[in-house]
Parts: C-alpha cells; sequence; structure tokens
C-alpha cells in the first residue's frame, strides 16, 4: 500500500480501530491497547456548552457540536483520549478551526454519565492524527488556537497531533509536538510500530464503514466496501429465515446491521437516512426478482419490509441465495422506479 | 437396528452390541457395523433448533424415547438413534455400516443450514493427545492419522451446478501417514517429524485405548467418534469429555472474538468488541492454490468451508470478502492472501465457524499453521478450555 491511500479519511479511521482494538500483532500492533486505551465510542455528538460557546463566537467561529471519530478510555487512568482523523493540516483561519475549538472547550461531562465510566475521568488529550508529515508548523498552529481560546474562556482540553510516518517499509504511529510535550500523558505514543511490510499490506476489512453525506452516498454504494455490506446483510439476515417461508425486516434496524453508524446519525441527517433507505428498498427490489422463481412476494409496510416465499426446494432456495453476491450496483433499479 | 422406546433400553442394546462387536473383532470377523457417534452441531441458541424438524420429511420420519432422545427412519429402517448432549449438540448413534450412514449424515449437515459438523483442527488434537498421555500408560499404543490433501493445487474444469459440496476430484498433492505406536515414542519422533514435514502438523484421527475395557475409541477431525471397545459406556465417557472441552473452547470464541456493536445513552452512542482472528501459514501459499481456493469457495460456491461472499480484490493474491457463513448465515468478513487469513466473525456466527475454518484450512490449503485470536494463541485457548473442564 503506499501510504497516500490513506487519503482516504474512511480507511485512515479503520486503521486506528484495529490499534485500538484487541487486534493480533502481526497484521496492525493495537498500540492504543498497549498502551492502556480501549475503544468506548465511535463518533459520539458530544454537545459544547453554550455559556463558552458565547464567549468565543464574537471572535472566532466555533462549532456546536463535537464529533471526535473516536474515544478511547484508560480505566487504570480514568482517562479519555479523543481521536480526530485529518488527511491533511490546517491553518487557524480554516473552517476546520472551528471544529478544533469546540474539541478544546468540551465537557465530557454527560458522556461520562451517559456511558457510565469514572466521574474523575478527565481528557487527557485530543490528538489529531495526520496521515501526511509535511505538517511541521501544525503543533505550532494548534498551540496558537488553544492560547486564543485559553485567553477566552479559562482552562482547555489539551490538544495535540500525531503523525503516521513510513520508514523502512514499515508504517509508524508517532508524536510530532515538541511544543505540546508537557501536555502530553499518553507516553507510550512516541514512535510505534503499527504496520510491518506496509508494501504487502492492502486495503483491509472495513470494521465500520463512514459515511458522511446523503450525495456522498450515491457515489459510495459504488465502493465495494459498501455494496457488498448491503448485500451481505440481505442475504445473512434472509438466509436465517430460511426454513421459515416468510420474513419481516424493520428498516432502519437492518440498515444499521451494514452500517452500525446509522442509528447514531442525529438530525439533520434525515436527507441522508431517505437516501439510504431508498436505495435499500431498490436493492431489495432487484433480491426479490433474483429468487423470483420461488413465489417470492415482496411488501413494503412504512418502515417494514415483509417478503414470503416458497420453501418446497429449500436446497436450491439456498444455492441460489449465495449467488445474488454476483449482483452489482449496475442491477439496482434507478430511484423513482420504486419508491 | 431395532426399536426402542426408552433410553436404558437403547443404552443396554448399545452395551451389548458394543461387546459381540468387539469379540468379532478379535476373531477378524465383523458381522454389522461398529456402533458410530457422529456429533451434529446447532447453534449456541440451540432453542430455536429442533433437529427433529429436517428429519420429517419424505424420506425420513422419526419417533421418540425418553430424555429428548429419538429414533430415525430412513425408507422403513431403523438409521440410528439420535441425543441431545450439553444443549448444542446431538450426537447420532448408528451400527450400520458407514457406507450406509455417513452419507445420510453428510447430506443431512449440508441440506439444513442449522446444523454443522464438529472440526477437530490439527491444536485440538495436539491437546487430546495430551490428554492421553496422561491419562493412560506409556506402553500402550495410540494410532493416528495425519492426513493433508491440497484440493486446490491444480484445478479441474468443474461447475457448480454438476458438482456437490463434498465431491472434489481432482489430483494433486497428498499425504496421509499413519502411525500405530507406543506412546512414549510418538511422544518422543512427533517434534522431530513435524520440523521435517509439515503434514504432520495436520492430524485427522486418533485411537485412544479404552478406559475401562478392551478396544479403543477413534476420533474423526469431522465429528465422528467409532467406538472399537467393549464398552458403551466407555464410548458415552470419551464422547462427554470431547464435547465438553469442545463447547467450552467454541464458547470462549464466540465470547471473545466476535465483533459486537452496541448502542449505548438511548442509542446515540456506539461502542464495539471483539478481536480479529489470524491464521497465518507457516509456509506461504503458493499462489494457484489460492486463487483456486478462492475461486471454489466464492466463485463457484463449492467445497468444505461453507462461507459465501463475492470477493473484492485488493491487490496481486489477495482479497477482502465480506461474507456469510452457510451454517446459521451468520456474517464473517475474511482478508486473505497467500500469507494469512484474517477473519472477523461477526456477533451472529458461530465459533464452530472458526474450527471449520482452520480445520479444513489444514487438511485441504497448507498443513501448518499459527493462529491467534486477538493476541492468543488458538491452542492456549483449548488448553485453557481444557484446564477448566475437566480432562477425564
Amino acid at each position: 500500500m503506499e501510504i497516500a491511500e490513506l487519503e482516504n479519511e474512511s480507511l485512515f479511521i479503520n486503521i486506528l480501530l484495529y490499534a485500538a482494538s484487541d487486534t493480533p500483532s502481526e497484521f496492525i500492533r493495537p498500540v492504543f491497547v498497549e498502551a492502556g486505551y480501549n475503544l468506548r465510542s465511535i463518533e459520539p455528538n458530544i454537545p459544547i456548552d453554550i455559556v463558552k460557546i458565547d464567549r468565543i463566537r464574537d471572535n472566532f467561529p466555533v462549532r456546536q457540536a463535537s464529533k471526535p471519530e473516536l474515544i478511547l478510555y484508560n480505566e487504570h487512568e480514568a482517562a479519555l483520549l479523543l481521536l480526530e482523523c485529518k488527511t491533511s493540516s490546517f491553518s487557524g483561519t480554516s473552517s476546520t478551526a472551528a471544529q478544533t475549538r469546540a474539541y478544546l472547550i468540551l465537557d465530557t461531562a454527560d458522556y461520562r454519565s451517559l456511558v457510565g465510566i469514572d466521574k474523575r475521568s478527565r481528557v487527557t488529550n485530543i490528538v489529531y492524527y495526520l496521515i501526511i508529515d509535511r505538517h511541521e508548523d501544525f503543533p505550532t498552529v494548534l498551540l496558537d488556537i488553544s492560547e486564543k481560546i485559553s485567553e477566552l474562556v479559562g482552562n482547555v482540553n489539551p490538544i495535540t497531533s500525531s503523525v503516521l510516518t513510513l520508514r523502512d517499509n514499515s508504517l509508524f504511529i508517532s508524536k510530532c509536538d515538541p511544543v505540546l510535550n508537557d501536555v502530553n500523558v499518553f507516553p507510550n505514543l512516541k514512535e510505534e510500530l503499527l504496520i510491518k511490510n506496509f508494501d504487502r499490506f492492502t486495503r483491509p476489512i472495513f470494521l465500520i464503514p463512514m459515511l458522511k453525506t446523503s450525495t456522498e452516498f450515491e457515489e459510495a454504494v459504488k465502493e465495494p466496501e459498501i455494496i457488498e455490506r448491503i448485500k451481505r446483510t440481505i442475504i445473512s439476515e434472509f438466509g436465517k429465515h430460511l426454513d421459515d417461508g416468510s420474513v419481516e425486516f424493520e428498516l432502519d434496524g437492518l440498515i444499521t446491521v451494514a452500517f452500525p453508524l446509522f442509528r447514531t446519525w442525529i438530525s439533520p441527517s434525515d436527507n441522508y437516512k431517505n437516501t439510504v433507505r431508498g436505495y435499500f428498498r431498490r436493492f431489495f427490489r432487484a433480491f426479490a426478482s433474483r429468487l423470483s422463481s420461488f413465489g417470492i412476494n415482496l411488501e413494503f409496510a412504512g418502515p417494514v419490509i415483509r417478503m414470503t416465499f416458497d420453501t418446497a426446494d429449500k436446497g436450491r432456495l439456498e444455492k441460489d441465495l449465495v449467488r445474488i453476491f454476483r449482483l452489482t450496483p449496475d442491477d439496482v433499479p434507478e430511484e423513482g422506479l420504486f419508491n | 437396528m431395532d426399536k426402542f422406546k426408552k433410553k436404558n433400553e437403547l443404552y443396554d442394546y448399545l452395551e451389548t452390541y458394543a461387546s459381540k462387536r468387539k469379540s468379532e473383532l478379535d476373531r477378524k470377523k465383523l458381522d454389522t457395523g461398529l456402533i458410530k457417534s457422529y456429533i451434529i452441531e446447532t447453534a449456541r441458541n440451540y432453542e430455536d433448533v429442533d433437529l427433529r424438524r429436517y428429519l420429517n420429511n419424505t424420506e425420513t420420519s422419526t419417533f421418540d424415547l425418553d430424555d429428548g432422545l429419538f429414533g430415525i427412519n430412513l425408507s422403513g429402517e431403523i438409521i440410528g438413534y439420535c441425543e441431545p448432549f450439553m444443549g448444542r449438540y446431538y450426537v447420532l448413534y448408528s451400527g450400520l455400516k458407514t457406507e450406509t450412514v455417513e452419507p445420510f449424515y453428510r447430506r443431512l449437515i449440508l441440506d439444513n443450514f442449522s446444523l454443522d459438523s464438529c472440526w477437530f483442527a490439527g491444536d485440538f488434537f495436539d491437546k487430546l493427545r495430551e490428554i492421553v498421555y496422561g491419562a493412560r500408560y506409556d506402553y500402550q499404543y495410540l494410532k493416528i492419522k495425519f492426513e493433508y490433501i491440497n484440493e486446490f493445487e491444480k484445478h479441474g474444469e468443474t461447475d457448480e451446478n454438476e458438482l456437490d459440496e463434498d465431491e472434489f476430484i481432482i489430483e494433486n498433492k497428498a499425504s496421509k501417514i499413519v502411525i500405530n505406536e507406543r506412546i512414549r515414542k510418538i511422544r518422543e519422533i512427533l517434534p522431530e517429524l513435524r520440523d521435517l514435514f509439515k503434514p504432520f502438523y495436520s492430524q485427522v484421527f486418533l485411537r485412544v485405548p479404552s478406559a475401562a475395557g478392551k478396544g479403543g475409541h477413534e476420533i474423526y477431525n469431522f465429528g465422528k467418534v467409532t467406538n472399537r471397545s467393549n464398552s458403551f459406556l466407555d464410548h458415552k465417557n470419551i464422547l462427554n469429555s470431547i464435547i465438553r472441552i469442545y463447547k467450552a473452547v467454541t464458547e470462549i470464541i464466540e465470547d471473545e472474538s466476535n465483533i459486537k456493536f452496541e448502542f449505548e445513552a438511548e442509542d446515540n452512542l456506539l461502542s464495539m468488541s471483539g478481536k480479529p482472528v489470524l491464521i497465518k501459514f507457516i509456509d506461504p501459499l503458493d499462489p494457484e492454490t489460492f486463487e483456486n481456493f478462492v475461486s471454489s469457495t466464492f466463485v463457484k460456491n463449492v467445497g468444505p468451508f461453507r462461507i459465501a461472499g463475492n470477493p473484492i480484490k485488493t491487490g496481486d493474491n489477495s482479497y477482502v470478502v465480506y461474507g456469510v457463513d452457510r451454517h446459521l448465515y451468520g456474517k464473517i468478513d475474511l482478508d486473505i492472501n497467500l500469507e494469512r487469513f484474517l477473519i472477523i466473525l461477526h456477533s451472529d456466527t458461530c465459533g464452530n465457524t472458526l474450527h471449520r475454518l482452520i480445520t479444513n484450512t489444514q487438511t485441504k490449503i497448507t498443513p501448518a499453521l499459527n493462529i491467534k485470536i486477538g493476541n492468543k494463541e488458538y491452542r492456549e485457548i483449548i488448553t485453557n478450555a481444557m484446564n477448566k473442564n475437566g480432562n477425564s
């Protein structure tokens, strides 16, 4: 793999997800787990205190909610680590800096009580992970943003950056913040081997597919990770009912099986959700069409999808079911034809 | 077989039957088949699976005994009796000849997605042997068999419509080695044999000397145990031990490796737990073997692996599959290349899937494997399960 391929944010986040799980180290080294941190939440929405926002917004733009890609928790140290992946660095005047300001002032008290972790736990670091090493100035940018916000609201969360570096055909995850060293309480991550033989490393299984917006979804279904997960989910859930002759799906529940983040997606992403639902309905049409010789009857009843089918030749039905894996996005009818 | 209405009548019959067959074996003349027990896996939530449901059709029917046992009629003849074991397992006992009962058993598994065989990998046999070493005398004999047949090295022109899952007719590299030796000799030579020749990692059969009587019990890697002893109760004791350990290993795999997504805080927060599984090949595969495996399993949907999916090419001899296990239709992801399989088992996938994948990889793709669940070795999990569940 070339390091530039990590500019695919979904891929980048998934590699960090492996590093935050007990992954066999020959594949991706679980550097976070080795340092005592385990995955706690993926893309959580954490609201920001409006009083603090009010103190900042006359001077700087700031987001009203924060959504770090991953939250890790070290139970022993009662420490929270928030990770944000970026494919490139940014300046203090960019729109992304509004996100940084939100991270600096967020209070995890609500989050802590929601997930039931130690009240004494604190945000030990918010780490921006970068995949390119052309960002010598970035720690200074973060420090500058941090100091300006601190002048307005007092104490802020520690924030730092880390970079992935390719050396001797191995990918290392390394700290790169000489300026912010004093706030770093994640000492096990000075420079750690993450992936050996990176030239032989290929696009891995995505533990979580990341989907951002409705417009991106139409494009994303052409990505193999997305279309294959859709097919697999429907085949898997249908297959579990092969003996029964009928099956009923709650559509959002089914989509959540394929894309777990779908359920946590909050307003204003309704357009996004409807796009995804529409695509699933269209896919069901294609699915039913492939199994038409089994008398399949497909019915959409609001949020529920019902199917009945003939089980007289269950063996042939099962063989035909796995052939549905060969469906391509081109086999799925265009939007508007059926919904 | 005769018809019985009560479990104790069946057990008495099987006890006498075992004794008669042993006498015939001693005379080297069997009048009929030995008792063969086939272990059948259902699911962890076994309450959903009633084996009788799959046996009452145009060809077969069942009749109930007490204590959950039932008999199976096939075309007017009693082919065997089934007994539930520890919830998720059944054992099919049959005294009919192998050529009659085994095709029936294999077809029953393949035709019903709720059922699977039990799969004993080389690491499992290694641990079973260690138990036997401790429980028997050094001078007693063990019979062990190793088998490695590269079914994917060369590939004939086959079509999925012409080929059943269990019918592979290909000429390829094959090693079948039987050793019948005293325990102390086996302990001494096996490490050296493995250094010399990798198929010695792929044990597929073990004959354990009987504890209570004469003869022994033959354990096959697909969950079959044949009674060559003069005691059915001794045979049942062996079955109990094997199933207890196998169940514990399977459930540890399910508890630890299966990837689970959980929602907290009124569904607003997502978390994930579970461990990827790594099957590393000691010797990398040759590309032809690998590509033929991918093509058979995922394109033609044939072969012993029972996993389906559409392989996404991620590089030369490298694929990712977001697939389903055709036993129970749970979700399984594979990231595979010439050096290893990386596997994600989802929470709806049975731990038995991993045993099947390992056992068939070892006997049909490459014999020497190093397997890890997270950063713990598969053999360590088997050892822990054996220690926790007794090892008699």
